[in-house]
């Protein structure tokens, strides 16, 4: 057979040959990692459908090649085609027609559409080149696909996979990872070739794949069907690299240098003497990549391997405040002359202030660097097996060991820590086919592990406790642990006029009063491990009725176990504020039960000797204290209590229809249910509860009844498969990650007692000076009474009886055009909004923590809790139930939890063609409400579903308003363009530009009970915004072909091109903790403050502050000099170069 | 586009089965529609327990609460005269700076305390509490505050040097000692907001008075009724108030809300009644009237010749009222006045002259309605202390 290639482009596709492209007509939507080709074949002249026809899809990608007959209605679809570019090739009579450039990406379906030509028959191969519409006109799903060769040409903020999900519209960095449409990042599931790999513990990154390894990302923000659950934010399928018959592969080097990056600007903390910095002083990494053939058409392999190093130092600049200025009568500051006024100089004996920036003017005393470390490798191996066309499978291993030092900052660099990690991935997946391949069965199986390790930086401090001392001076901090340079001592001693201090009517010249000084140990040790054992089995069936059908089921399972540490270095954790004559003892402790319950009675184990009492939760008690039987942890990793294990298992199954009722008119339905049931630590199960005398059983909570509906209806006005209009709607629950297992249902208990410095031994120089009569933490003594104790969790952890999922609804609608060829246009409204949340809540006033429905329980657990109170005869039992009741009813007094994510999503797309690739859009969005999410961003605590957010009724006061995710303006254009150097190879350019809102900015106070940032002072984003900004990167790639299918490549990055380091954050906390009586004292007050429930900014300079106890007075709060100042910054201007070998 | 937003969440929220747009109600919000109302009053009163014996305890004089006991709200009829405060807790936010002026490093007019202008924030009193040298560029214009009034100048000591005169006209600076950029002091204004008890204007402490917009009708975990707001406390100068009296709260017209609405208290602080701007009448309550305590119960006898008779009022007296007291003696009057009445403010003394009161003798004390607290209010009804003397 004679061959006559004819290569067309895709405009010229309608016309040439009488082959034109169609739209796709067939349902949507395949597995987690591969995607489809579908469409009819009709005759070019009578439009007669054509069936009969031979399909067959043929790849690089492909291991054997897939083939479909049209039916009578000429239709045809082939499915499980691993992402790439495609050769479809038509048989019919005796015309044979190859059509190459179609690409196929994860779950969705490319439509391909054919008109043959009978008359063109004569047993001619022809060969066109051609792209098949960009538009899936039968998939709601919104987001984007990323694959290799954007990773490749764009330059992407990072080396592994999260650095390419800012691509998508509407998703953003929140600071933890990457959230989209208007949720938290921990509401993202991760999938790493069908197999979920999202951290276990909170819901973060689990398998951070190497770019280089990756053949497509698929990222989702919504409009998903039945098949994905467990995820209120997106959903990213990421499917790395398989072989093929050909060996194909690379060798890539990456490399950052610290001398190709700008110096990070520097963001001084007022009254605080260390200014950290941190730079880059290098980061890279080195490997291949290589698949190939071991049987042909039958057995491939991949593998790659790719170790990572890093290394940043900070810089710590140590400064001291001056008293040597004052303000001239033209505004600007005189020179420095540290004498007193009255003998001609400028000291006053306060500290000078620019009246500029309201910044204390400091001098530089040294400079020092510390320097955090990181060593990783990168480990891939993959086989897939083709036993025949229909039958194929995939055994993936990946693994991620991984190193690191971090040195104390702000302190010793004893006080850091040193830590291990290894992330270890084995999934397998089989796919059948048949009934003429009607009927498909996919089996996935997968394991996902863990493990986290930290060790002391310094060996010798391994037993050694974590002091963190608040209120304190270089000028005996300094000296005292010898942590500081001489120059640094130096500078901050102080003294008297006689003296080498330059300033001496300054009491202190070198204060830390905004960060605290941290000496000791590492604190909390970790050596924990978490691991999940999944399984899903799925089965497709295409069938004719009132249209075409796709029905897909499934079911999935998953074991989720994790065994962790809980303990600390020494023991125990200090808390040691100098300035207040308060000293924190925190320790972990078992908890047998109060004394005289029949637990502590009956007990033998002489571990149990230790005090512990905290304030008695009864009302009626009138402050008085209760003791408990119990052990406090030891800091050694083993010993007994030091380990907590936790349990969850999920399962869900769906049941969707993808139904396409006309050509160009197709609805989607399904419906997921999903199960969650999450269990005590072993220790707990079958055992009383401490506290609440609740009976415990094997499961701490279970969530049932989650039914998920999801409905989508998609129209092609054009019918050529350029346009859709499309609407959706859907419900999606949350899959609780496993902190809470941790914390709440693994007896997390933890006493902490106060101190008086007296109580603490002799006065340490070290820590309070020669004349100080500061103690250290160290001496505090265990087994004497302070002045306050409190077990916090010794209370228990109720379960509101009946407690609901938590979940999220999500309107879409919006149409997509194909404008010009190769070049969409789409605009999506999108809502999602929070229907229900699950939080811990207390609902008297912190003795008792609930987990529950912020806002609802139901009347019929209360009736039961009733009914059943009523049945009690036991009069202690009674009266327990009866407070259990009051309690829980307590749950309808909070507010309900809210986060409205309104958006108007404009996207463009061009995919490459003509040298030229652009993907762009602009989200309008609106992010308001009470609830962020599973990040609690104001405060920065990361405990999923049992965050402080919603502890105590008076927190929740102003928290309505523009959530910290909410930036309504948001643009981003990323392209590339080639430039053909013919022999000479070619350059591509590629730009990634980002323009964005700020983040509402807040006035935070601290809490009585709860801290710092827990009392929203004024509503939420009522003093503005941080400042708009934007970046612009740039990557340089020139490639040059060696020889016949090997290239060499060399590229550069520039990042932040222009070095806007524009701020990332700023302090949000406007009253400190503590108030000091004089700007350089040591001493000061506790100042808490309650919100000012609608409040402006005016209204702050009249609140009051509140003390320790919860008493107010007439005393105003006082202001924190950082408010408002930037905390981080964008990164500075940055080179990275590398090279790659394809081969 | 926060249009189109706003229309694109209406249409599809109708056309589905998801509920409407956002609804942002909250348990801890105000209700600053309408007038600033008075929602709720706290203070002590004085009653009987069980067994008799005067106790006291803080309740709602005015409205209630949901989570009150019983016991903790009601009319009150017996206000405690001494020792009490008045936490008058409004329904929305009032504006501060007719309630409480900042305190300045100097006398500026008189005293050393300053009004804040309207619009002020917080970064007004930072320009306002810089270091010395700088105040002049950093505290001016239509939001300075602790402007010198008087013709000679305000003089400032600064730490270290000679002390500054500032001239009129010029902010002498905000007192800030620990130089965070807040007022370190506030005062509450002479007669924002006052106790009237008949025509008596009660002396208000106005350092330990003071605004609080804080707060709102949740309960916090610690602090109780107390820590409801936002609030003005209220506490009368160690005269307290007068006895026997009814009261009422009055505000002055320039303390209103953010709308300029004046203040008024609806029936029972009902705040979903109406109430007339300025009307406050109906926060209304009644002291204590005067009673004295002997500790023990009249009559007694073997009382010793020489002991003192002991009586506890519960306010400070009149002076010259204190001849009020008579004596019997074996119900005789007497000629000559054989004891000395000790005035000790609240407190009455009263000892038998040498050599003492006379054995087995019966003696009736009477103080009379000729006995006034310091507010000139008179005991209501006499009071009669019997006791007979021992050998």
């Amino acid at each position: 057979m004679s061959t006559k290639s004819i290569i067309l482009a895709a405009t010229l596709g309608s016309t040439l040959l009488g082959i034109t492209v169609l739209s796709p007509t067939t349902a949507h939507a395949q597995s987690q990692t591969t995607g489809a080709v579908q469409g009819s074949v009709t005759d070019s002249k009578t439009n007669e459908k054509l069936p009969g026809v031979t399909v067959i899809a043929t790849s690089p990608s492909l291991a054997q090649a897939q083939t479909a007959i049209t039916d009578e209605n000429g239709q045809y679809k082939i499915t499980d085609l691993p992402p790439g570019d495609y050769l479809i090739t038509f048989y019919y009579a005796d015309i044979t027609l190859e059509r190459g450039g179609i690409n196929v990406g994860i779950g969705k379906s490319t439509p391909v559409f054919q008109k043959l030509n009978q008359a063109q028959a004569g047993g001619e191969v022809v060969k066109i080149t051609d792209t098949a519409p960009t538009i899936d006109p039968t998939s709601t799903t919104q987001g984007i696909t990323i694959d290799k060769n954007y990773i490749k040409n764009i330059p992407v903020p990072g080396r592994t996979f999260e650095s390419t999900l800012g691509a998508a519209a509407g998703s953003q960095n929140d600071g933890v990872g990457v959230s989209f449409s208007g949720s938290s990042s921990l509401e993202n599931q991760y999938y790493v070739d069908g197999v979920n790999t999202t951290g276990l513990t909170f819901g973060t990154v689990g398998s951070p794949v190497i770019n280089d390894f990756i053949e497509e990302i698929e990222v989702i923000t919504g409009g998903y069907n039945a098949e994905v659950g467990r995820a209120t934010g997106g959903v990213v399928n990421v499917v790395t690299k398989s072989g093929s018959n050909e060996f194909k592969g690379s060798v890539f080097a990456y490399f950052s240098p610290g001398a190709l990056t700008a110096a990070a600007e520097r963001t001084p903390r007022n009254a605080t003497s260390i200014d950290a910095t941190a730079n880059l002083a290098y980061t890279g990494d080195f490997g291949f990549e290589l698949g190939g053939p071991i049987i042909k058409d039958r057995l491939w392999f991949f593998v790659g391997l790719a170790p990572q190093f890093g290394k940043t130092d900070v810089t710590r600049i140590t400064k001291r405040q001056t008293d040597c200025r004052k303000l001239q009568g033209n505004g600007t500051l005189s020179g420095c002359d540290a004498k007193l006024m009255s003998a001609g100089g400028n000291a006053d004996g306060t500290a000078d202030v620019d009246p500029k920036t309201g910044f204390f003017i400091t001098d530089d005393l040294d400079k020092e660097t510390r320097s955090n470390t990181s060593r990783s490798l990168n480990v891939l191996t993959k086989i897939n097996f083709a036993a025949t066309p229909e039958n194929q499978g995939q055994v993936t291993f990946q693994a991620l060991p991984g190193q690191g030092e971090a040195p104390g900052i702000f302190g010793p660099a004893t006080s850091g820590s040193k830590g291990s990690s290894l992330v270890t991935d084995l999934s397998g997946k089989w796919t059948s086919k048949f009934n003429d391949n009607k009927t498909e069965v996919e089996a996935v199986i997968g394991w996902h592990r863990e493990h986290v390790t930290s060790d002391p930086y310094d060996p010798s401090q391994a037993d050694s406790p974590l002091q963190v001392l608040y209120g304190g001076s270089l000028g005996y901090l300094g000296p005292g642990f010898g942590a500081e340079t001489q120059t640094t001592v130096n500078g901050c001693r102080d003294g008297d006029a006689n003296s080498s201090d330059p300033y001496p009517y300054l009491a202190d010249n070198c204060p830390m009063r905004n960060t605290p000084y941290v000496i000791g140990g590492p604190g909390s040790i970790n050596d924990d491990t978490e691991q999940r054992t999944a399984a899903k089995l799925s089965i497709t069936q295409r069938l004719k009725a009132a249209g075409s059908h796709e029905i897909r089921a499934g079911v999935d399972v998953e074991n989720n176990v994790s065994d962790k540490a809980r303990l600390y270095s020494g023991g125990r954790f200090i808390q040691n504020y100098i300035n207040q004559s308060v000293i924190l003892v925190d320790r972990w402790v078992t908890l047998l039960g109060r004394k005289g319950s029949p637990a502590a009675m009956n007990n033998t184990d002489p571990r149990f000797n230790d005090r512990c009492s905290t304030p008695d939760p009864d009302p009626n008690s009138m402050g008085a204290n209760v003791e408990f039987v119990c052990d406090y942890t030891s800091g050694v990793l083993g010993s007994p209590g030091t380990r907590v294990t936790g349990n969850t298992i999920n399962w869900s199954a769906y049941l969707r229809d993808s139904w396409q009722i006309q050509p160009n008119l197709t609805l989607n339905a399904g419906v997921r249910y999903e199960e969650q049931r999450l269990r005590f630590a072993d220790f707990l199960q079958d055992k009383t509860d401490a506290l609440t005398g609740e009976q415990l059983g094997k499961n701490a909570m279970s969530l049932r009844g989650m039914i998920a509906p999801r409905i989508g209806l998609l129209y092609d006005w054009t019918k050529e498969g350029r346009s859709k209009i499309y609407a959706h709607w859907g419900r999606f629950y949350e899959s609780i990650p496993m902190d809470i297992n941790d914390r709440s249902f693994g007896g997390e208990v933890n006493f902490r007692q106060q101190f008086a410095p007296s109580q603490c031994g002799a006065a340490d120089p070290r820590i309070g000076g020669p004349s100080g009569a500061a103690r250290n933490g160290e001496n505090c003594p265990s087994d004497m009474a302070a002045g306050s104790e409190q077990l916090i969790g010794a209370s228990g952890t109720l379960v509101a009886p009946d407690i609901k999922p938590q979940y999220l609804d999500e309107i879409i609608a919006g149409f997509e055009y194909e404008i010009l060829d190769d070049l969409k246009i789409g605009v999506a409204y999108k809502n999602r909004r929070l229907g229900r949340v699950i939080e811990d809540v207390s609902t008297d006033g912190a003795s008792t923590y609930i987990i529950a429905n912020p806002g609802e329980w139901s009347s019929s657990a209360e009736t039961k809790l009733m009914n059943r109170i009523a049945s009690t005869d036991n009069a202690i039992e009674k009266a327990r139930l009866e407070n259990q009741l009051k309690l829980f009813q307590g749950i309808r007094v909070f507010d309900k939890p809210r986060r409205d994510y309104n958006s108007l999503e404009f996207t463009l797309t061009r995919r490459f063609s003509k040298k030229l690739y652009v993907q762009g859009s602009y989200t309008y969005s609106k992010t308001e409400g009470n609830y962020p999410g599973l990040v609690s961003y104001d405060n920065g605590q990361i405990d999923p579903n049992i965050s402080s957010q919603y502890d105590l009724i008076e927190l929740l006061a102003n928290r309505v308003g523009p959530l910290p995710q909410d930036r309504p303006h948001y643009i981003k254009l990323d392209g590339y363009y080639t430039f053909d150097l013919k022999k000479a190879g070619n350059i591509t350019v590629g730009t990634r530009l980002r323009a964005l809102s700020g983040v509402p900015i807040n006035a935070l106070a601290a809490h009585y009970l709860y801290g710092g940032n827990e009392s929203f002072l004024l509503p939420r984003g009522q003093i503005g915004r941080t400042d708009f900004e934007h970046s612009l990167a740039l990557r340089l790639i020139y490639a040059r072909q060696l020889s016949k299918g090997m290239q060499l490549e060399f590229f550069v990055d520039l990042n932040n091109i222009y070095n806007r380091q524009g701020s990332r954050g700023v302090d949000d906390n406007y009253a400190p903790q503590v108030k000091l009586s004089a700007p350089n004292s040591s001493s000061g007050t506790t100042q808490n403050a309650n919100p000012v429930s609608g409040g402006t900014y005016s209204d702050l300079i009249w609140v009051k502050t509140i003390d320790r106890d919860g008493n107010e007075s007439g005393t105003p709060i006082g202001k924190n000099p950082n408010f408002r100042n930037t905390t981080s910054r964008y990164a500075p201007l940055a080179a990275n170069f590398g090279m790659r070998l394809n081969f | 586009m926060n249009r189109v937003l706003k229309l694109m969440c209406t249409v599809l929220a109708a056309t589905t089965i998801v509920a409407g747009c956002t609804d942002y109600g909250s348990s801890t919000g105000l209700n600053p529609d309408g007038p600033p109302m008075v929602e709720q009053v706290r203070f002590r009163e004085s009653y009987k327990n069980a067994t008799g014996g005067l106790n006291e305890r803080r309740v709602f004089g005015f409205g209630t609460h949901p989570d009150a006991l019983e016991a903790m709200q009601h009319p009150v009829t017996s206000a405690r005269v001494k020792g009490n405060s008045f936490r008058v807790i409004m329904d929305e936010i009032l504006i501060g700076n007719n309630l409480e002026e900042v305190g300045c490093r100097t006398n500026i007019d008189g005293d050393a305390y300053s009004r804040v202008p309207l619009g002020s924030t917080p970064d007004d009193v930072a320009r306002c509490a810089t270091a010395q040298d700088v105040l002049p560029s950093t505290c001016k214009g239509a939001h300075a505050m602790c402007l010198c009034d008087l013709d000679a100048g305000c003089t400032v000591l600064v730490a270290g040097q000679p002390p500054v005169t500032v001239p009129k006209g010029q902010s002498v600076g905000v007192d800030d000692k620990n130089q965070d950029g807040a007022a370190d002091d506030t005062r509450f204004i002479r007669d924002a907001v006052g106790i009237k008890c008949g025509a008596i204007n009660v002396p208000i402490d106005l350092d330990m008075s003071y605004w609080n917009p804080s707060g709102n009708q949740q309960v916090p975990a610690m602090g109780g009724f107390d820590a409801l707001g936002p609030a003005i406390v209220l506490v009368p100068t160690l005269m307290g108030l007068p006895s026997n009296i009814d009261c009422q709260l009055v505000f002055s017209p320039d303390v209103v809300d953010k709308q300029n609405n004046q203040v008024c208290a609806p029936p029972n602080g009902d705040i979903l009644s109406d109430c007339t701007p300025g009307d406050t009448t109906k926060v209304a309550f009644k002291t204590e009237p005067m009673i004295f305590d002997t500790g023990f119960t009249s009559p007694v006898t073997g009382w010793s010749k020489t002991a003192p008779i002991v009586l506890a009022g519960i306010t400070t007296l009149d002076p010259a009222s204190v001849n009020g007291i008579t004596m019997t003696q074996a119900g005789l009057p007497f000629t000559t006045f054989v004891v000395t009445i000790t005035n000790m403010g609240a407190t009455l003394v009263v000892t038998p002259n040498a050599p003492g009161f006379l054995p087995n003798t019966l003696y009736t004390l009477t103080v009379t309605t000729n006995v006034k607290d310091s507010f000139g209010q008179p005991v209501p009804a006499p009071i009669v202390v019997t006791f007979t003397t021992g050998a």
